[in-house]
């Protein structure tokens, strides 16, 4: 039985050019799980903003939106409308609507209201005019069902980004809704709080019945779960139904959305069509012939034949030719950036978050440091910024020590961090102040022409005249990346650069920092992300309790590691050794498969 | 609701009839005692007011993040002692959202600072001397928007008053009487604090005035807040951080 | 230990009152005595640790105060020197002595009110009197530690992409100054999320209720019962004038009888209540756990 009911939606953002969306219908069911996927700006955020209505933005609405305001009603009430000639619908009251359809969004900390862990919980509760005996009850029950027992008398500023996103989650859900909305929800978490949500999500989805309706843009650990997917691409719906259907249609249409698929899946989309498994495309469309997990992609791997001259047996883990060359080739050049045996801590009585830390950086190489949540990637690139001063080891900068460095010449022509929020770089009114009067400071007549070309090359010359704050995350980015090459570095540090952006922006930002690595400047990153680092890096590192372990190319890292590697490798070791992305497994099949 | 009635009408009887009997009881005090009461008079009436009043979800959490910007301005700039942002965020906050935002926020920033820099018989007096130093720019914030030389007196002043009220203060708690000698002693030796006040007053108002009354303009914009408290365009133009006139 | 900190935040407050009005507002020395006492006592027996920047500081202040109040006052009698010609007399200083006693003894009292009162029912009587008030505090109770980490983020992303160049004091000030303005910006953006937030869980709907964490146990009843009559007995003593101390030109006392004795020892319990029950709680404890 449907549950929510969008019909023939079209919403216009006031001064906007085109709609933001059009002509937008769908339903959802009662108990699925459904998910609205499609890159950044494609509308999927204001269509949830409008179905929650106490969000819904200014601009010029019609069409209208329907939900079923008690289980098992046979008629619907109407949540927001602006049609003529439509038959009359009760409307649904802001009590309902404020209890019944509960919300998550992206950033886990702009969603906390009040001081204390307790509060948050009892704060929807209060808006509802509960009495207090009725909250304790509910606060209590939402507690237990999250395990939040131990950091229940918590502060709500102490917790970790997934404990925050939780607590939205449990405080949205004491309201006890039936429709959850759900915005990118897991976008700003590390992949360890990613997983640990999600499968919240699925207790809510699978044990309390609630329907979730969730906007994402990457589909690697969703797609398994929904019942039902949208694909929304600038303002309209191109495609609904479930999972095979989606994949079907993406490559069929070869849509950029194919990139956020499942590894497993653009293995088999890639592989399928060709002989190797022939067997299975004939029936594309029906969900069991496509693998969407790790388990089926190594079922899929397993029953087609192997590639010429491998064998299909556990050997040595292979690493590809190619890499170990480039890993040679930047082994020559000089180290730019080194930390030596480095140690930090906050205050004396804390415990040392940097032990002993080691690494090494050469020029026009581009190294991807890895890290478990809380393991001091950003105390360390902090360290190397030398906005940290270590309290034993020393940090090197072109074989000067990092304190050697006068007041103005370090953040000059020699290093730059791109900070994890890149709007924090940004201080004045519009996007373009914000960088002349970073160019203008070398005194250089050319400076707006050097400005000028960064921007184009950048492609941010559109929103130049923006405030910092009303442009997209992947804009901003690039903005912050324009301000941050300024200064023309020739070592250049990034934190979590790929954290909320989506497939088309990584690629992006990958493509411009190979171009910076070519030209000489030093990249490293600091990332969760081990598709994109083992896609990109030159080189990759782990840091665990305060130091660099195992360093290596990305073939040899990942391979290496049996958790803390990318889905493409999980998928195939013990088939075919060496493998840590999509490329690698596909060159395994070079020759049989149609370039 | 009826209950909340209740206990205002007690407020407010109570509080009255408190500082009679107060000052007949503790007769050498009395000052003390009147003063003490004076203070809690005066922001009883406005916090009822904002309490009745009906405040958006938005309206209030920008009054609150205007309440810990300028709690945690104390912080920010906690290396030059004396030099605080408080009242030029409450003035800023009174000149563009008017004279109860502006209370609001001076009053609560004494109460919740102290709550990290310690309170004391002395916070009522703060909550006091900055609610109604906004209360007053609000009141006065036409001509204010228009001067810049208005403003930085008012900066001045603000410096003064805060200063006069506290060593009033120091005066009804250091002695068993008001005498005006030891009023003007106290005065006399806050003077260098007194001056570092205001100076750092019209510093913070030079400078945050623009760009913080640019982002409230914004956001009124943007998202049509505080609209029943309306701007004038024109005034706000003093403010826009050295445009070229043209 | 917390005997207190269990109560109803009626409880403690109720006894914070009464101590602190009555101490700031009577002259009596032995009423100072008690509260300094009390206060003492309890900071010791709950092993709070008062720093030595903060003991020298009480000290400081209280010689202050004694020593500078017979500069003010030349009502005594009795003159131990002359300065410029004006008596600095006995009583003066005497006065002065108890002024700064009852100031050090106010700023102790409200170092104990952050052991009696937890901290997150510091404003719970906010809530029921003022709700918005209370949600507001709680709000920037959550937004001022945000604030400050937010801060130090902005100006370490400004600082690594050059902003700041020279660490004089001008440009110090210069670029705290942008950091200030930038995070405006962001928290006024920030307040708008988290206004949508709240919208988003039904802020704004008609009776709206307030979380009520304590109850009111009958014990809370007994401990203001004890309370409020020991405040009175004080009051009516105060009041009659029983307790009554001039400092000028002599130093006159009251009579004491036994209303004045009764005052008297009713507020020095007031004021050791914490210490005693914290007492009787540790004594308790050890008991307790003899026997298992």
């Amino acid at each position: 039985m449907e549950l929510l009911s969008v019909e023939n939606v079209t919403f216009r953002y006031p001064n906007a050019a085109s709609d933001a969306l059009r002509d937008v219908s769908f339903s959802v069911s009662e108990g699925q799980w459904a998910i609205l996927c499609g890159l950044s700006g494609c509308g999927k955020s204001t269509l949830l903003r409008l179905i929650k209505r106490e969000l819904a933005p200014y601009g010029k609405f019609s069409g209208r939106i329907l939900f079923r305001q008690q289980a098992g009603s046979d008629s619907f009430a109407v949540l927001s409308e602006n049609v003529s000639g439509a038959p009359a619908l009760p409307r649904v009251s802001d009590r309902e609507s404020a209890e019944s359809i509960g919300i998550v969004m992206q950033d886990p900390e702009s969603q906390i209201v009040t001081d204390t862990v307790w509060h948050e919980l009892a704060f929807g509760l209060e808006n509802l005019g509960l009495p207090s005996e009725t909250i304790r009850r509910r606060v209590a029950e939402m507690a237990a069902f999250f395990g939040m027992e131990s950091w229940y008398h918590r502060k709500t500023y102490e917790l970790s980004g997934g404990q925050k996103q939780l607590l939205n989650l449990a405080s949205t859900l004491a309201m006890n809704p039936r429709l959850l909305l759900l915005d990118e929800p897991t976008a700003q978490l590390d992949p360890i709080a990613a997983a640990d949500f999600r499968n919240v999500l699925q207790r809510i989805n699978r044990e309390l019945g609630v329907t979730i309706l969730m906007a994402e843009h990457r589909l690697e650990s969703v797609l398994p779960l929904a019942d039902r997917i949208f694909l929304m691409d600038r303002g309209t719906i191109l495609q609904s139904g479930d999972a095979a259907g989606l994949v079907k249609y993406l490559s069929e249409t070869s849509h950029a959305m194919t990139a956020a698929l499942p590894t497993a899946t653009r293995v088999y989309l890639a592989l399928a069509g060709s002989s190797v498994v022939s067997g299975e495309t004939t029936t594309a469309g029906d969900a069991a012939g496509i693998p969407l997990t790790v388990r089926d992609g190594r079922a899929m791997l397993r029953s087609i034949p192997c590639p010429a001259g491998e064998k299909q047996k556990d050997g040595e883990p292979r690493i590809p030719g190619e890499e170990t060359a480039k890993a040679f080739s930047a082994k020559e050049s000089a180290a730019v950036l080194s930390s030596k045996n480095v140690r930090f801590r906050y205050d004396r009585n804390l415990p040392d978050v940097l032990a002993e830390a080691s690494l090494s950086l050469r020029a026009g190489e581009h190294y991807c440091l890895l890290g478990g949540n809380g393991s001091g990637k950003t105390t360390f690139l902090a360290v190397l910024a030398g906005l940290l001063k270590p309290y034993a080891g020393a940090v090197h900068l072109f074989d000067k020590k990092m304190s050697a460095y006068a007041p103005g010449t370090l953040y000059r022509n020699n290093l730059a961090l791109l900070p994890q929020q890149p709007r924090d770089v940004f201080t004045e009114k519009t996007i373009r102040e914000d960088l002349e009067k970073a160019f203008l400071r070398d005194a250089e007549s050319e400076s707006s022409n050097t400005m000028n070309a960064l921007c184009e090359r950048l492609g941010i010359t559109g929103i130049l005249d923006s405030h910092p704050y009303d442009v997209s995350g992947g804009e901003l980015q690039k903005a912050a990346l324009a301000k941050v090459l300024a200064s023309r570095p020739k070592v250049l540090l990034l934190d979590e650069p790929t954290k909320g952006i989506d497939v088309r922006g990584k690629q992006e930002l990958a493509d411009i920092l190979s171009e910076l690595t070519r030209e000489g400047t030093a990249v490293l990153t600091v990332t969760h992300d081990a598709e994109w680092a083992a896609e990109h890096a030159d080189r990759c590192g782990l840091l665990f309790d305060g130091q660099v372990i195992s360093e290596d190319g990305p073939g040899a890292f990942f391979d290496g590691n049996a958790y803390y590697t990318t889905a493409a490798n999980r998928m195939t070791r013990g088939i075919l050794p060496g493998c840590v992305t999509v490329d690698d497994i596909l060159n395994r099949y070079r020759g049989e498969v149609p370039q | 609701m009826r209950y909340r009635r209740l206990t205002l009408v007690l407020f407010f009887l109570l509080i009255p009839a408190v500082a009679v009997g107060g000052a007949l009881l503790f007769r050498e005090k009395h000052y003390a005692w009147i003063s003490l009461c004076v203070t809690v008079l005066t922001c009883l009436p406005i916090f009822y007011d904002f309490e009745r009043r009906e405040t958006g979800a938005a309206e209030l959490m920008v009054l609150s993040v205007l309440t810990s910007l300028s709690v945690a301005g104390r912080f920010l700039f906690a290396w030059l002692p004396g030099f605080k942002p408080v009242t030029a965020i409450t003035v800023i906050t009174a000149l563009w959202l008017g004279a109860e935002p502006g209370f609001i926020v001076g009053s609560m920033t004494a109460l919740l600072s102290n709550f990290y820099f310690g309170q004391g018989p002395w916070t009522p007096f703060q909550m006091f001397a900055w609610g109604l130093l906004g209360g007053l720019a609000g009141l006065l914030a036409k001509p204010l928007r228009r001067h810049k030389l208005l403003l930085c007196l008012y900066g001045i002043f603000a410096g003064v008053f805060f200063s006069m009220v506290m060593d009033l203060f120091s005066t009804f708690w250091m002695g068993e009487t008001f005498t005006l000698k030891r009023y003007l002693a106290l005065a006399g030796s806050a003077l260098p604090l007194t001056i570092e006040y205001a100076v750092s007053n019209v510093i913070f108002l030079l400078a945050l005035t623009g760009p913080i009354g640019d982002k409230l303009d914004r956001i009124r914009g943007k998202y049509g807040l505080f609209r029943e408290h309306e701007t004038d365009p024109d005034d706000i133009r003093a403010f826009a951080p050295d445009e070229s006139t043209e | 230990m917390d005997t207190f900190r269990r109560r109803h935040p009626l409880v403690p407050l109720t006894l914070l009152l009464s101590v602190l009005l009555l101490v700031m507002f009577a002259q009596t020395p032995t009423l100072t005595v008690s509260a300094f006492l009390g206060a003492v006592l309890f900071l010791c027996v709950t092993k709070t640790k008062l720093s030595v920047k903060t003991v020298l500081c009480y000290l400081v202040l209280w010689v202050l105060v004694a020593v500078t109040n017979p500069l003010f006052s030349t009502g005594g009698a009795t003159p131990i020197v002359f300065v410029n010609g004006r008596p600095y007399t006995k009583e003066a200083l005497l006065y002065g002595i108890h002024l700064g006693a009852m100031l050090i003894a106010v700023l102790l009292w409200f170092r104990c009110d952050r052991l009696l009162v937890p901290e997150e029912n510091r404003f719970y009587l906010f809530g029921g009197i003022a709700p918005k008030l209370a949600l507001l505090i709680t709000t920037v109770l959550r937004f001022v530690p945000l604030l400050r980490r937010r801060a130090g983020e902005m100006r370490a992303a400004q600082t690594a992409v050059g902003v700041y160049d020279d660490p004089d004091w001008i440009h110090r000030t210069k670029s705290s100054m942008t950091t200030m303005s930038a995070l405006t910006t962001w928290s006024l953006e920030h307040a708008i999320d988290a206004g949508a937030a709240m919208k988003a869980r039904g802020y704004g709907l008609p009776g709206r209720t307030t979380y009520r964490t304590c109850r009111f146990r009958t014990m809370d009843g007994v401990c203001i019962t004890v309370i409020l009559p020991l405040t009175a007995v004080t009051v009516v003593a105060l009041a009659t004038g029983r307790l009554d101390i001039s400092y000028y030109p002599n130093i006159i006392t009251a009579p004491a009888d036994t209303l004045s004795r009764c005052g008297v020892t009713a507020y020095a319990v007031l004021c050791l209540l914490p210490f005693l029950t914290s007492v009787k709680e540790a004594i308790r404890w050890s008991f307790y756990r003899s026997k298992m």
